[in-house]
């Protein structure tokens, strides 16, 4: 195993504001960023070995080829995605996922609930309530939690 | 089996023998039998009234069998035909049903048989024909002819039928058939009687009104002064319905075929029908009938609509005088009476349940007004299924967002290119087709549309059944748009309906009658408010939504970024510039986002004019600050080439600011990756004023998308792929610029996507 810092998949529809997020999680991870929730399915389902924590935004555009109607029009493309991801077998014990949005958390579990998702190893975080430089202890401590 | 043959005899045999319902049913399964492709048949008729539309619990009653030896001769006789099925069984269901080796309307259909079950609506009653016969595919062969035939036959059939005349047989069937729309009475219909006996001539006049219930004519109103008519020796009250008893056994039914005759020869100018044979048992020397045909009334069996007869009666003929004109006039005071009369009395009823429904899901404050709409709807449609005794229903609804009319509720659609049922959720792909035999209501999108079509599962199992393919005939009832209330002339939205018969019968247009046509249109006409009040909701709750969310974004990077600043000012280090320019981006988004937290998101403020230079004050300023947003969200750059004269304008800074704001924001939002974003400034040419170009390079417009973009809540599809948003920002722009006396338009749609701002030179300050 070598010293190489972990790989976390961070997708996020607005860059400018999630560059502070990104900045304090590269001193701690490999930070792929995307802000496509299309290109982020594929990305996480080829190497999803790879990666080790997936931190999503809830809000995001619909990607292109997907009904309006899978991610309610934009409003739960980050829980369309993880419901996309969860079809894969075996995916929930592969790694922490971090809900990362500034909707109310208690829709968010709605949602999870709603698409039947596997609520383990899923935490929900408000922006407004998480700042940057918490996010990346935070991560660890989910990833070490994992690992246990 | 010729079906006009078949009246006829049916009608003259049962007025000769002077029975009713049971004998004619009899006789009419009897005549039936054809061997060797009809073994056996049975009836049964239920019946129902008007305000309570086919009720659950109503039991059909057996009304003749052809396996019995003896034709019944009492009530109790025709009762024990067999146990009554179950309503719910058959509805809803298409004309006509199959059922092979198994059981149909609680009759066992035994084994190498095939049973037919046919279903004929007349006005207030159902009667349903159940055949059986080999299964060698001779009945199934005939079987179209054979509903066609008893469609025909049985409305003419039940039109004799007096359920007043306790001499004829009666059962528990006609027994039901009390609860009658009111008609209009005596005091409505006297002075327009009255009339007509002044503008004829005659001495006497009467109304007769068509009984929808017995096929029958009834006199409702008598005037006269000099002769009395030979009315028989009791008192006889207008509308009561004592006068019809004897209407009915004077003068003769008329079928609809005669009727619809007359309303032929009223065309042609010749409405007059001199009835002598029969009225010349009643004594009179003159009479001069003249049928009033309701306008729109289908000839759909002997049902509502028909036709009423004025008669007017003088001693002699050379008395009437001719006035066209004014008897025609008066004609048409009569039926717009009568058609009031009947819809008021069946649209009452109709506007309690809309109301009913409409109340129960606008008055859910709690939870998402899409699924209180969605409950709304599918209440709606059963409303409306039940209301019209129709198959397939769909709406179909503008929405905010896309500049079509697309499904958001329907009893069922098949894609027809995967020749699967859609499912609920993908209903909107089913847009409103221009021009394919539609509803009359034009609807102008470039945007694919899926080929769908209503079905009728019954109706597709009975098609299959019959060894037929399962398509569907593609059918539409003709409504008028009824929610068109848009100044472009564009529909907000349309219902569609088909009912039972145009699924059977493919040539007919349709069979909806002129009333059940002017109900959906009244139906249409209460649901538009009520569907644009849901809309409004959903709208708002999705627009806060967006905002509420947008509105984090920013706070979240103040909060980091004022983390850094404190971070420097405590190691001694000097503010990084940087972060300076993020807090001053971060504000004027938050600022932008609040001034739309409003009741109406789109409004825009009252205007607030100062001297402003349009340059140094808002178009510099904006695209030095929102250069560094788009640098950190998608690399992009701002190149700004500024005015060569600076010009001083009396405008509102805010609101301005906020239109070119919103420009840019779009820019950044829907700009490629790398490219540059161009702000022109300029004194045209033509010295007209003052133009502000933004121009950028991305996902650019759909010409067809144009004239929509800057209504709220407008996404153009590509733009809902590459950014959230309300759809608010145009529109803002477009307010904010026009409040100011200044105008936003596109003035390129691709590559680049230009947007200009106009400033009129009457806005310059001098000096």
């Amino acid at each position: 195993m070598s010293n190489e810092k972990p790989i976390v998949l961070f997708v996020d529809d607005e860059p400018a504001f999630a560059q502070r997020y990104v900045e304090e999680l590269e001193k701690h991870f490999q930070v792929v960023y995307l802000t496509d929730a299309g290109e982020a399915l594929n990305v996480l389902v080829r190497r999803a070995t790879e990666i080790k924590a997936l931190i999503l935004d809830v809000m995001m555009p619909t990607p292109k080829d997907v009904p309006d109607s899978e991610t309610d029009d934009g409003f739960e493309t980050g829980l369309w995605l993880l419901q996309a991801f969860r079809g894969v077998p075996g995916s929930r014990w592969l790694m922490p996922v971090v809900i990362l949005t500034n909707r109310r958390t208690d829709l968010i579990h709605d949602g999870l609930r709603r698409r039947k998702i596997d609520e383990s190893g899923v935490v929900v975080y408000r922006k407004i309530d998480m700042p940057a430089f918490a996010l990346p202890r935070r991560l660890q401590a989910l990833m070490e939690a994992k690992r246990r | 089996m010729q079906v006009a043959t078949m009246i006829r005899e049916i009608s003259e045999g049962a007025h000769r023998r002077g029975v009713g319902d049971a004998a004619c049913f009899e006789w009419l399964a009897r005549r039936l039998i054809e061997p060797p492709e009809i073994e056996r048949v049975r009836v049964f008729g239920a019946a129902f009234t008007s305000a309570q539309a086919e009720p659950a619990a109503e039991m059909p009653v057996p009304m003749a069998d052809t396996a019995t030896a003896a034709p019944p001769s009492s009530v109790g006789a025709i009762r024990s035909f067999g146990p009554p099925f179950a309503f719910g069984d058959l509805r809803p269901c298409a004309s006509w049903v199959f059922a092979e080796a198994d059981s149909i309307a609680g009759e066992t259909i035994p084994a190498g048989r095939i049973g037919v079950l046919i279903r004929i609506r007349v006005s207030y009653a159902i009667v349903w024909v159940l055949l059986v016969g080999p299964k060698d595919g001779a009945l199934q062969q005939r079987v179209e002819a054979l509903s066609a035939g008893l469609a025909a036959v049985v409305p003419a059939l039940t039109a004799h039928l007096n359920p007043r005349n306790p001499q004829r047989l009666r059962s528990e069937f006609f027994a039901r058939l009390v609860d009658r729309p009111p008609e209009p009475s005596g005091r409505d219909l006297e002075p327009i009687c009255r009339a007509w006996r002044d503008v004829s001539g005659a001495t006497f006049a009467w109304l007769w009104l068509h009984n929808d219930l017995t096929g029958d004519y009834e006199l409702s109103c008598a005037v006269g002064e000099s002769a009395r008519p030979p009315l028989p020796p009791r008192r006889h009250a207008p509308g009561d319905g004592s006068l019809g008893r004897y209407a009915s056994r004077v003068l003769r039914p008329v079928l609809v075929e005669d009727a619809a005759t007359w309303t032929r020869r009223l065309d042609g100018d010749e409405y007059r029908v001199l009835m002598r044979d029969t009225l010349a048992e009643m004594g009179m020397r003159a009479v001069l009938c003249v049928p009033v045909c309701f306008p729109g009334a289908a000839p759909r069996g002997a049902g509502r609509g028909g036709c009423s007869l004025v008669s007017l009666h003088a001693p002699d003929s050379g008395k009437f005088v001719a006035h066209d004109d004014e008897m025609l006039m008066l004609m048409g005071r009569v039926t717009a009476l009568c058609i009031d009369h009947a819809n008021q009395s069946e649209q009452n009823a109709i506007l309690v349940d809309l109301n009913r429904i409409a109340q129960r899901y606008l008055a859910q404050t709690g939870g998402r007004p899409a699924e209180a709409r969605s409950k709304y709807l599918r209440e709606l449609i059963d409303l409306i299924r039940q209301r019209l005794r129709v198959g397939a229903v769909s709406v179909f609804y503008r929405t905010g967002i896309e500049p079509q009319v697309e499904c958001i509720a329907s009893t069922g659609l098949i894609d027809l290119a995967t020749n699967r049922p859609l499912p609920e959720d993908r209903l909107g792909e089913a847009r409103y087709a221009a021009g394919e035999r539609n509803t009359g209501t034009c609807f102008d999108t470039s945007a694919p549309i899926i080929k769908t079509h209503e079905v009728d599962v019954k109706y597709r199992e009975a098609r299959r059944h019959a060894g037929g393919q399962a398509e569907n005939p593609a059918l539409y009832v003709p409504i008028p748009d009824p929610l068109d209330e848009q100044k472009d002339g564009r529909a907000l939205g349309v219902i569609r309906c088909y009912d039972h018969t145009s699924l059977v019968f493919p040539d007919a247009l349709s069979n909806f009658d002129g009333q059940e046509v002017e109900n959906l249109r009244f139906i249409a006409e209460q649901v538009g408010p009520v569907l644009r009040t849901f809309d409004k909701r959903i709208h708002r709750e999705r627009t806060i939504g967006v905002l509420k969310h947008d509105l984090y974004a920013p706070l979240s990077m103040m909060r980091d970024t004022i983390e850094e600043l404190i971070a420097d000012q405590q190691a001694g280090r000097p503010p990084n510039p940087f972060h300076l320019k993020d807090l001053q981006v971060s504000t004027r988004v938050t600022s932008n986002l609040v001034e739309q937290l409003d009741p109406d998101p789109g409004a825009v403020r009252e205007v607030n004019a100062l001297p402003t230079y349009l340059e140094g004050d808002i178009v510099a300023r904006l695209c030095d600050m929102m250069g560094h947003l788009a640098w950190k969200q998608k690399r992009m750059k701002i190149r700004y080439d500024g005015f060569r004269e600076v010009p001083k304008l009396r405008i509102d800074p805010v609101l301005v600011e906020r239109a070119i704001y919103n420009l840019l924001s779009n820019a950044i939002k829907y700009g490629s990756p790398s490219s540059t974003i161009e702000v022109i400034a300029e004194k045209l040419e033509n010295g007209s004023g003052y133009g502000v170009h933004v121009r950028n390079f991305g996902i650019g417009i759909e010409p067809s998308d144009r004239p929509h973009i800057f209504r709220p809540g407008f996404r153009a599809r590509r733009a809902r792929q590459t950014a959230m948003g309300a759809g608010l920002g145009l529109s803002i722009a477009r307010k904010a610029m026009q409040a100011n006396g200044g105008e936003i338009d596109v003035t390129q749609l691709n590559n680049p996507t230009t947007f200009t701002l106009y400033f009129p030179d009457h806005l310059r300050v001098i000096g």
